[in-house]
C-alpha cells in the first residue's frame, strides 16, 4: 500500500498541481508502544491532553488532535517540522511537567514517537511544514538591547501590555488570559529564562517572536516587525534574566551594622547583604496539596545589630491581591533551637516541636508572629513584636520584616549569634486561590548572624601562632634530647 | 513503452484501489492542460460555480422569542482611552419586533450554483473602539480576511479552527492592516483578542456561495438558487443551530423564517 500510495502521488506530481489531501500518515508501531508506555500517562489515549495524570499540571499537556505546538521554527499557525517535533520530545519544555525524553529514550525511539504524534491530526496529512527564514544573529549591544525596550513598551511592538513594564508578566491584559483550550494561562515572567518553555537565549527567543506560540495567546510579530526589530527584542528580552537557574548559597548570611537596622526595602544599606536565592515548590505534604504553585522563588537579604535581625525578602507576583484570597508570605523558625540539628518538620511544624512563624499578609497588610504545631494549626503568639512594611511594584513584592533577638515571649525562638539557625519560607499567590497551607514553600536553609567583630576577637590569633611555635620549639627540643647520642650506650 | 503510457498503466491499479479505499483519495485531475486561473483556488471540493438561469429566492426573517436578554457590561480596566470606560455586549441582538441580526443561513448541500465569487472580494474585520465590527463575516474558502485596526493601540488576531491553520498575529497600533492565510476548509472560526478578551468575533469560511448574515431586523434572502430541494441550516453564536429542508422553485421566491 505504502508503495502505491507513493506512486499516486508521483502520478499526480507528474500532473500538475498535488491535491490537497496526501495519503494519510502511517502510524508506526513503534511509536505507539514508546507513547503508550511514556506519554499516554499525561498526553490521553487519543492524545487528547486529558491523561489520568492531567489534571494537577499547569500548563496542561498538550493536545495534538489539531496540530497545535507551541515551540516551532515555522511560521505562525504553521505544523511543526519533524524536527521541531523531535526536538522537543529530546529537550522537554522548561517550567513545565515535560521532561527531557533525549536522556531516556532511544534515537529510533525518539523519532518513532515523533512520527506517531503526527497521526493525532488529520492536518499532517495535507500540510507541509517549512521552516521560517532565519536572520543570522547579530550580536548583542547595548544598542539592541536599548533599541528592544523600547520596542517592548513602546507602541511598535506593545509587549508590556501582557508582560509588563519590568517583564514580570503582570501586564494589565496579563489577568484572565486562557490558551485555545480553555485553559486559564500566564505570561512568561522574562526575569527568569530558565523556564521559558523553549529554553533560554536570544535565538530560540528570536524564533518564539517570530512564530507565536500556538494555542497560547503569545502572537507572531512577524509580520510587524523586521528581522532587526525582532533580534532587538530577543536581546533585551534576554537581557532580563539568566539562562540558568540560580544555585541556593550554603546559608543566608545576616551582615553585622552598628546602629539602626534599615526600615525601606530601598535602603542603601541593604547593599551589605548578599542576595540569597531560596526556591520554593508546592505543599505537597498534607491535604489540600499545590501541585502547581505559582510563586517559584524569592530573594533573600538580612543584617543584624546585635539586638534586632531585619530580613528583605524579595518575589514576583503577577498580580496583587487583598481580596478574598490575599497574597500572603511566611518566614518560618524553630521555636527551639535542639542538639544534633534536630528540627521541627518544615511543612508548619509538629505535635511537640512548634515553629515560629513570622507572616505577613495582603489582606490587612500587617505581620502577625504565629506559632503552628502542623497543618491546620497555626495561631497567633501571645506578643507580637514584628515590625516590617511591603511595597509592590511592576510585579514584584518587596517585604522587610524586623524582630528583636532576644524576647520576652517565651514561645518565641531566641536568635542567637554565630550558630546556623534554620530558617525556611513559604509564599501564597491569591490569584491562584492558594490559601491557609496549601501554598508553596521551601524545606529548611540556615541564616547566620555574623558575630560581634572586636580586635579582642582577633587576639587569639597571634596567641596561638606562638603557642604553636612554643610547641613545635619545646617537642624539637625534647626530640633532640631524647635522640640516642651516637657512640653511645 | 514511453513514459506517459506507463505512468497510466501505474496510475489505472492505484486509482481503483484508493477508490476503494472510501473516497478520501484526490479525484483525479481530469484536465491536465485546465490553467491555474481560478483567483480564488482552489475550487471547493464538491461544488461547482457557474451561471444559473431562471434560479429562485430564499428568504426570511430570523427571529428570538426567548426571555430577554441582558447586555453584558465589561468594565474597561485598560486602554481605556480608546476602548471607554464600559463596553455593552449584546451576545444576542434584536430589534423592536424581535428579528434577530448576526445569525448565519446557508445551505449546506448544494453543489452547484451560483460561482464562490458572488460573496464578495473583500471580506473585512475592523476593530474599532475595542470590539469587532461586524461580529460575524462570511469568507469563501480560497480567499483571507483583512484585518483593520482602527483603534491605534495593540489587538492580537487571534483565530481557534479545526480544520484550518489557526492564526495568531500581533497587531500593534502602527500596524493598520493585517491579511490572514486563505481559508482552505469550511468551517465556523472563533476570531479573539488576548489584549481585550471580550472581544470576539465569528468567521464563516464558507464553501458555497449561498450563505449570508441576518440584518438589524433578522431578515434575510438568498438570490439565485438552482430549483431543488435543499438542507438550510440557520446558526446563532448563542442560540444554536435549526435546519430546515426548502424546496425551490425556478423563478419562485420561497420563505423561510425561524424562531430561537
Amino acid at each position: 500500500m505504502v508503495g502505491l500510495i507513493l506512486s499516486a502521488a508521483g502520478l499526480a506530481a507528474a500532473r500538475g498541481p498535488l491535491p490537497a489531501r496526501p495519503a494519510p500518515a502511517l502510524q508506526p508501531a513503534a511509536g505507539e508502544a514508546v507513547y503508550q508506555e511514556r506519554c499516554e500517562i499525561c498526553h490521553g489515549t487519543a492524545g487528547d491532553g486529558n491523561g489520568a495524570a492531567a489534571a494537577n499540571m499547569d500548563p496542561r499537556p498538550r493536545d495534538f488532535r489539531r496540530g497545535w505546538y507551541k515551540i516551532r521554527g515555522t511560521a505562525n499557525g504553521q505544523l511543526p517540522t519533524d524536527a521541531d517535533l523531535l526536538a522537543i520530545i529530546t529537550n522537554g519544555m522548561p517550567g513545565t511537567t515535560m521532561p527531557a525524553w533525549g536522556e531516556i529514550l532511544s534515537p529510533e525511539e525518539l523519532q518513532a514517537v515523533a512520527g506517531y504524534l503526527k497521526g493525532f491530526s488529520r492536518r499532517f496529512e495535507r500540510e507541509t511544514p517549512e521552516p521560517v527564514p532565519v536572520a543570522p544573529a547579530p550580536g548583542s549591544s547595548e544598542e539592541r538591547i536599548g533599541g528592544g525596550s523600547l520596542l517592548f513598551s513602546g507602541a511598535q511592538a506593545e509587549c508590556a501590555k501582557c508582560h509588563g513594564i519590568a517583564g514580570r508578566g503582570d501586564g494589565p491584559s496579563a489577568g484572565e488570559l486562557v490558551d485555545d483550550f480553555g485553559q486559564p494561562i500566564v505570561p512568561a515572567d522574562l526575569t527568569t529564562p530558565w523556564s521559558f518553555r523553549g529554553g533560554p537565549g536570544a535565538s530560540d527567543i528570536y524564533l518564539r517572536l517570530k512564530t507565536g506560540l500556538t494555542g497560547s495567546p503569545m502572537p507572531s510579530y512577524a509580520e510587524v516587525l523586521s528581522d532587526d526589530q525582532l533580534w532587538d527584542l530577543a536581546y533585551f528580552v534576554d537581557s532580563l534574566g539568566e539562562d540558568q537557574a540560580p544555585q541556593p548559597q550554603p546559608f543566608i548570611l545576616a551582615a553585622r551594622v552598628e546602629g539602626p537596622l534599615p526600615t525601606t526595602a530601598a535602603d542603601a544599606a541593604w547593599q551589605q547583604a548578599e542576595a540569597s536565592y531560596y526556591p520554593l515548590v508546592g505543599q505537597l505534604m498534607r491535604e489540600p496539596r499545590n501541585f502547581t504553585p505559582r510563586i517559584q522563588e524569592i530573594w533573600v537579604r538580612a543584617l543584624h545589630n546585635g539586638s534586632e535581625l531585619s530580613l528583605r525578602l524579595e518575589w514576583n507576583d503577577r498580580f496583587a491581591d487583598q481580596g478574598q484570597s490575599p497574597d500572603s508570605l511566611a518566614i518560618e523558625f524553630p521555636a527551639e533551637l535542639f542538639e544534633n540539628d534536630e528540627r521541627p518538620y518544615f511543612v508548619f511544624g509538629e505535635p511537640g516541636k512548634p515553629v515560629n512563624l513570622w507572616v505577613w499578609d495582603a489582606g490587612s497588610n500587617a505581620f502577625e508572629e504565629q506559632s503552628s504545631e502542623g497543618v491546620g494549626s497555626r495561631v497567633a503568639q501571645p506578643s507580637q513584636g514584628l515590625t516590617g512594611q511591603v511595597e509592590y511594584e511592576a510585579g514584584q513584592y518587596t517585604l522587610v520584616v524586623a524582630r528583636s533577638l532576644v524576647t520576652t515571649d517565651l514561645t518565641d525562638l531566641q536568635i542567637p549569634q554565630g550558630e546556623f539557625v534554620p530558617i525556611a519560607f513559604a509564599a501564597w499567590d491569591g490569584a491562584s486561590g492558594e490559601q491557609a497551607e496549601s501554598g508553596a514553600i521551601g524545606t529548611w536553609q540556615a541564616i547566620y548572624l555574623e558575630q560581634p567583630v572586636s580586635l579582642l576577637g582577633y587576639a587569639w590569633v597571634p596567641a596561638a601562632v606562638l603557642a604553636a611555635a612554643g610547641l613545635e620549639l619545646g617537642i624539637a627540643r625534647r626530640v633532640r634530647n631524647s635522640a640516642p647520642k651516637p657512640g653511645g650506650s | 513503452m514511453n513514459r506517459t503510457l506507463l505512468l497510466r498503466l501505474v496510475a489505472l491499479p492505484v486509482l481503483v484501489v484508493l477508490a476503494a479505499c472510501g473516497g478520501a483519495a484526490p479525484e483525479p485531475t481530469a484536465a491536465p492542460t485546465q490553467p491555474a486561473a481560478a483567483t480564488l483556488p482552489p475550487a471547493p471540493e464538491g461544488y461547482q460555480g457557474g451561471a444559473v438561469t431562471d434560479g429562485g429566492t430564499i428568504t426570511g426573517t430570523v427571529s428570538y422569542a426567548g426571555p430577554a436578554v441582558e447586555p453584558e457590561v465589561v468594565t474597561v480596566d485598560k486602554d481605556n482611552e480608546v476602548c471607554g470606560d464600559t463596553i455593552e455586549l449584546m451576545p444576542v441582538q434584536t430589534d423592536s419586533a424581535g428579528g434577530l441580526a448576526n445569525a448565519v443561513v446557508r445551505i449546506t448541500d448544494i453543489s452547484s450554483g451560483k460561482p464562490l465569487s458572488e460573496l464578495g472580494s473583500d471580506f473585512v474585520l475592523d476593530q474599532r473602539g475595542c470590539v469587532y465590527s461586524p461580529t460575524v463575516v462570511i469568507v469563501p474558502v480560497g480567499a483571507a480576511l483583512t484585518v483593520l485596526n482602527s483603534d491605534g493601540i495593540l489587538h492580537n488576531v487571534h483565530t481557534t479552527p479545526f480544520d484550518n491553520p489557526p492564526l495568531n498575529v500581533a497587531q500593534p497600533g502602527t500596524q493598520a492592516e493585517i491579511t490572514s492565510d486563505e481559508f482552505t476548509f469550511p468551517e465556523v472560526i472563533a476570531v479573539g483578542c488576548d489584549v481585550h478578551q471580550w472581544m470576539h468575533a465569528t468567521v464563516v469560511a464558507a464553501d458555497n456561495p449561498y450563505a449570508v448574515v441576518t440584518g438589524a431586523d433578522g431578515s434575510f434572502t438568498l438570490t439565485d438558487v438552482p430549483a431543488g430541494t435543499y438542507r438550510i441550516e440557520i446558526w446563532h453564536q448563542e442560540l444554536g443551530t435549526q435546519t430546515f429542508d426548502v424546496t425551490v422553485e425556478a423563478g419562485g421566491t420561497t420563505t423561510q423564517d425561524a424562531e430561537f
